[in-house]
This record gives C-alpha cells, sequence and structure tokens, in this order.
C-alpha cells in the first residue's frame, strides 16, 4: 500500500465515528470502571483503553499478517485492562471489591463462564449475551500477587479468541507492559 | 502615462467603481481600460467578489456594553470623518475592519451564545503508525490476559473433570467392590 493510499485510509477511519466513552458505557458489555480498578488507580501496572477508531485502524494494519487478530479486533467496541501488584495486606479490601464487581456482573445479567477459587487464587470470567451472541467478556484475576481485570466490549468469538490464545505468549508481550511502566503510561 | 502607471491609477479608483461611487465619465473611462487589461480586469473581479462575500456575511448586533463605551467617546458616535482626521474612508480598509469586526462578533457570539461542538468534531486527530503498533501491542497483551486466565482456567475444569468423572467414580466402584466382597480376611490367615 502506497504511503499516500495508507494516509487517506488513516484519515477515513479517524473520520469514522468512533464509540465515545459516553457510547461505550451504554453498551450492554461494558463494565463499570469503579469495579474494574481492582488495585488503586495509582498502583497500575498495567492501564489500557483502546476503543472506536484505534481498534479499527489496529484491525486494519494487522489484517494482511494476523488476518484473525484483526477480525476479533474488529469485532469489538473496546478493550480495556487494569493490572498491579497486590500486597498481602491489600487482599482483603481488593477481595471486597472483586466481589462488588462479581455482584454488579450478575445483577446486570452477565454470566459465569468460569469460577475458579483455590487458596489465595481467585479467576472469574463472565460473559455478557445479547441476541444470541457474546457481546462482552469481564476478566477478574486473582493470583500470584496480582490482580487484573480485562473488560472487552463488543462482539466476541469465543472459538476465535480460543484459537488465537494458542499463539498469545502472555511471556513475549511481558516487554509490553515494560516499556508502559518505562515510559509511565500508567497514572 | 505608462502602462504601468496607467494600471496603478485605475486600480486605485477599482474599490470606488464597485461602490458605485465614480461619475460617469470616470467609469466610461476605467471601463475602456479593463476591456483592453486582463490584470486590472481580474482585480475588479476580486474587488466585486469580496463585496459580495462581505454582503453575505450576517448582520449581528454589537454588544451592548461595546456600544455603550463606543457612543461614550467624544465626537466617537455619529461624526465617522472627524474620528479619522477628516480623511475620506477607503472601501479597503472599512471592508476589512468590516471583516474584523463581524469575525470578532462571530467569535463573541461562539463564546457566550452558540452551544460548544465536541472536540472529535473540530479536529480529526490521525494517530501515527507507532501509535498504532504501540495499541496493537497492548491489544495482544490484553487478549493474552485473557488467554492466560482462560489456559489457567481450562486446566482447572479439566482437573475438576478428572476428578469428578474418573477418579471418584473409579474409587466409588472400587469402595462397592470391596463392600460386596465383606470383610477382609485377616492377613496371615489360615489356607485351607
Amino acid at each position: 500500500v502506497s504511503r499516500v493510499a495508507r494516509a487517506l485510509v488513516l484519515c477515513l477511519l479517524a473520520a469514522l465515528p468512533a464509540a465515545g466513552q459516553a457510547e461505550l458505557e451504554s453498551l450492554p458489555g461494558f463494565f463499570p470502571a469503579q469495579y474494574l480498578d481492582l488495585v488503586e488507580p495509582g498502583q497500575a501496572t498495567v492501564e489500557i483503553n483502546l476503543q472506536g477508531a484505534m481498534l479499527r485502524m489496529i484491525s486494519a494494519f494487522t489484517g494482511d499478517d494476523d488476518p484473525e487478530f484483526a477480525e476479533l479486533v474488529a469485532a469489538l467496541d473496546g478493550i480495556r485492562v487494569r493490572s498491579g501488584e497486590v500486597t498481602d495486606a491489600e487482599l482483603p479490601a481488593l477481595r471486597q471489591r472483586l466481589h462488588a464487581g462479581q455482584a454488579w456482573l450478575v445483577s446486570h445479567g452477565w454470566l459465569a463462564m468460569v469460577r475458579v477459587r483455590e487458596d489465595d487464587e481467585e479467576v472469574y470470567v463472565y460473559t455478557r449475551e445479547a441476541d444470541g451472541a457474546l457481546v462482552g467478556m469481564t476478566v477478574l484475576a486473582l493470583e500470584d500477587g496480582e490482580a487484573t481485570a480485562v473488560n472487552l466490549i463488543g462482539r466476541v468469538d469465543p472459538a476465535l479468541l480460543a484459537h488465537l490464545a494458542q499463539g498469545l505468549d502472555i511471556h513475549a508481550l511481558e516487554g509490553v507492559r515494560q516499556q508502559l511502566t518505562a515510559t509511565g503510561d500508567q497514572p | 502615462v505608462s502602462e504601468l502607471g496607467r494600471c496603478a491609477a485605475v486600480r486605485d479608483r477599482l474599490d470606488a467603481m464597485v461602490a458605485g461611487e465614480l461619475s460617469a465619465a470616470e467609469e466610461a473611462r476605467l471601463a475602456t481600460h479593463l476591456m483592453r487589461c486582463a490584470d486590472c480586469a481580474a482585480e475588479l473581479a476580486l474587488a466585486d467578489r469580496v463585496e459580495e462575500e462581505l454582503h453575505a456575511l450576517p448582520v449581528l448586533d454589537a454588544p451592548p456594553d461595546l456600544v455603550a463605551r463606543i457612543l461614550a467617546v467624544p465626537g466617537g458616535a455619529g461624526t465617522p470623518r472627524a474620528a479619522w482626521g477628516g480623511r475620506a474612508l477607503r472601501p479597503w480598509p472599512v471592508a476589512l475592519a468590516a471583516l474584523l469586526a463581524v469575525a470578532a462578533g462571530v467569535g463573541w457570539w461562539r463564546v457566550h451564545v452558540a452551544p460548544p461542538v465536541p472536540a472529535a468534531s473540530v479536529a480529526l486527530q490521525v494517530p501515527t503508525q507507532g501509535e498504532i503498533a504501540e495499541a496493537t501491542a497492548e491489544a495482544r497483551l490484553a487478549l493474552a490476559m485473557v488467554a492466560r486466565v482462560g489456559n489457567k482456567a481450562r486446566r482447572e475444569v479439566r482437573d475438576e473433570i478428572l476428578i469428578e468423572r474418573v477418579a471418584a467414580p473409579v474409587l466409588e466402584h472400587l469402595g462397592r467392590a470391596f463392600a460386596e466382597r465383606g470383610p477382609t480376611p485377616p492377613s496371615g490367615g489360615s489356607r485351607s
């Protein structure tokens, strides 16, 4: 693709009406920020907020090399992640927040797909359905001294996600986390 | 008079011509020149267009306090020529001043009256390729986090299923089998 054509595509994608924060909050797959922030905002080591035009650009730019990833991202309206380390002293308060989040999810029609409670570890995966399709996924995890909350807003294809999961190496992507921390991209 | 000097003299009078301030004889002389000189004709066309654009601008009421301040200046109201030192006002500077005034008025109206315009529609921000690459890495990290939890959960579920469907039934079956066989004879008992 020529530079001019690429620039044109960028402009067109950016000009498309992007889902704003308010618009995102109205979607059924949205998980409120007060529950997503398991760790205190200042302590998060990873904070990711991707939505609207940026997701479409990611999809457009990865379509040739990774069509499945591009397809999954294209169907999403938002990707939000909060993750951070927690000390033993913080665990009780954090568990309270986690359980409050679970209560909100259940009261808003989300279904628990996975529930794991073992020793000090708790892992939950909730999904939200609408019109026979998954329109949201929320992961709440407390394990190995780390709390993680992920909220995928939009259509999620579980089969595609499971297939992609095989190729996504969390350890290889740790560099991104370190880079984010180093550049102070977190609050 | 050279051609350049004639053009300069004609262009000096174009504003007055557009404003309809020339005598019939002077207008006829200028028209003759404009028929021969394309550059001056273009200048006249431009002056006409500016005049039209100025007339097309919306009529705005000056803010009341601005009117009050102007009226408060001695000789300011009703005596425009005196305010400019008695010089006749040339149309172009007046037009420019009017344009600035209208622009200031529109600006004032936008700030004080107009509803706020959403930022997204004001500025079209196109991210750089580097920003898109960074966002792509973030999206992969997010999905990897979901995948990690999913894999862990799958392992847990698999272990649960193994216990529930395989280990537990086998143990139960063995327990039943032992129970049906009755009490086990004490080890080292007599053999018949």
